[in-house]
């Protein structure tokens, strides 16, 4: 039993090891070699933890050579486009100039059903207002309505809101965040200036955010009951 | 590049394990084999003493390898190893002699088990 458990909590380390070191991805945003080699990876974890005969070290091995063999690919992938197109394949267009290219729709084996359920879920519900339509790589949809259906811009529109930058958690949870605050030029000294100034200490504060213009929002602690 | 590096050591680390784990069993293997043949060449030169101490020796080879063998070996396949070798020096008498022969025959089938499954070959791989 225990050793079961100590094999389970070994491969646990090498597939979340493993996957880290494969990047941050997300299931949906996978290209189909990502999601084969994640289902791959877990599928031979969960051999040596099932038997215990067999080495521990044949699983860890097989992972570690996936893992490293799709770095490898993605970065090969990186520099050639040749290799990525044949990893990956290469976006193709269903909708061009508002017409339906049934000829990429049969090589694709897309039906006309799934085409208007990718639409609907990108909230078009009239073929007529599309211009371009590509199934990507990752098998989503990407959409470009004809100009008349475009929404209005604030810039078509001459507004100019300014942009503010992306406001960053420098405290969360009552500590304060040196990584984001190094991304934002902020010290340590000042975040601790800003909130002397509302007579706040850092462990009392939920959340705190800041912008490039110093623009602020701040969430205090509940009191505890 | 970090990625890169980290893949390289990961490579690295698989290459390591992949020789360590061949040169251990194979030098394992080769000893156990050479003591065998020994073993075998003395009984049928009738000295039974010499065979029973050869075949204590196997099985003196097996258990100081056997931790190593566990991490790189299906540990079913060293086990039936271990089994089989510890009956070989009982069997070691004048009147138990075709026993220990046909014995000695069995764990040379193993250990050939233990050597063609971690080489790569057709049969291995396939």
């Amino acid at each position: 039993m225990l050793v079961s458990l100590i094999r389970t909590a070994i491969l646990y380390i090498a597939v979340v090891a493993g996957l880290r070191i494969m990047g941050k991805r997300q299931i949906a945003d996978m290209q189909p070699n990502e999601l084969v080699i994640t289902i791959l990876i877990s599928e031979i974890a969960s051999i040596p933890i099932q038997d215990v005969n067999q080495p521990i070290l044949s699983g860890i091995t097989a992972i570690a050579l996936l893992v490293a063999m799709e770095v490898m690919l993605s970065v090969l992938a990186l520099k050639s486009g040749w290799i990525r197109s044949l990893i990956n394949g290469r976006p193709v267009l269903v909708i061009h100039h508002g017409k339906i290219d049934q000829t990429a729709m049969k090589s694709l084996r897309m039906t006309v059903d799934d085409l208007m359920e990718s639409l609907r879920q990108n909230q078009i519900f009239d073929l007529e207002q599309v211009e371009f339509a590509l199934v990507e790589t990752n098998g989503n949809i990407s959409i470009m309505l004809k100009s008349r259906y475009q929404p209005l811009t604030v810039g078509q529109a001459g507004i100019d809101s300014g942009d503010k930058g992306l406001p960053v958690p420098v405290i969360c949870d009552g500590k304060l965040q040196p990584h984001f605050m190094r991304a934002l030029s902020v010290s340590k000294h000042k975040v601790r200036g800003l909130l002397k100034s509302r007579k706040l200490s850092p462990n009392q504060v939920f959340l705190m955010t800041l912008d490039a213009e110093g623009n602020q929002t701040l969430i205090t602690k509940e009191p505890k009951t | 590049m970090t990625r890169l590096i980290t893949a390289g050591i990961l490579l690295a680390f698989i290459i390591g394990c992949c020789a360590i784990s061949s040169v251990t069993i194979t030098s394992y293997a080769n000893n156990l084999t050479e003591l065998l043949d020994d073993a075998e060449s003395v009984a049928n030169n009738g000295d039974m003493e010499g065979a029973r101490a050869l075949a204590q020796k196997a099985e003196a080879a097996y258990t100081n390898s056997e931790g190593i063998m566990f991490l790189f070996v299906y540990h079913s396949l060293v086990e039936d190893l271990g089994e089989e070798l510890a009956t070989l020096p009982n069997l070691a008498t004048s009147e138990t002699k075709d026993d220990f022969l046909s014995q000695l025959d069995l764990v040379r089938v193993i250990v050939t088990h233990l050597r063609r499954d971690n080489r790569p070959s057709l049969r291995s791989i396939f």
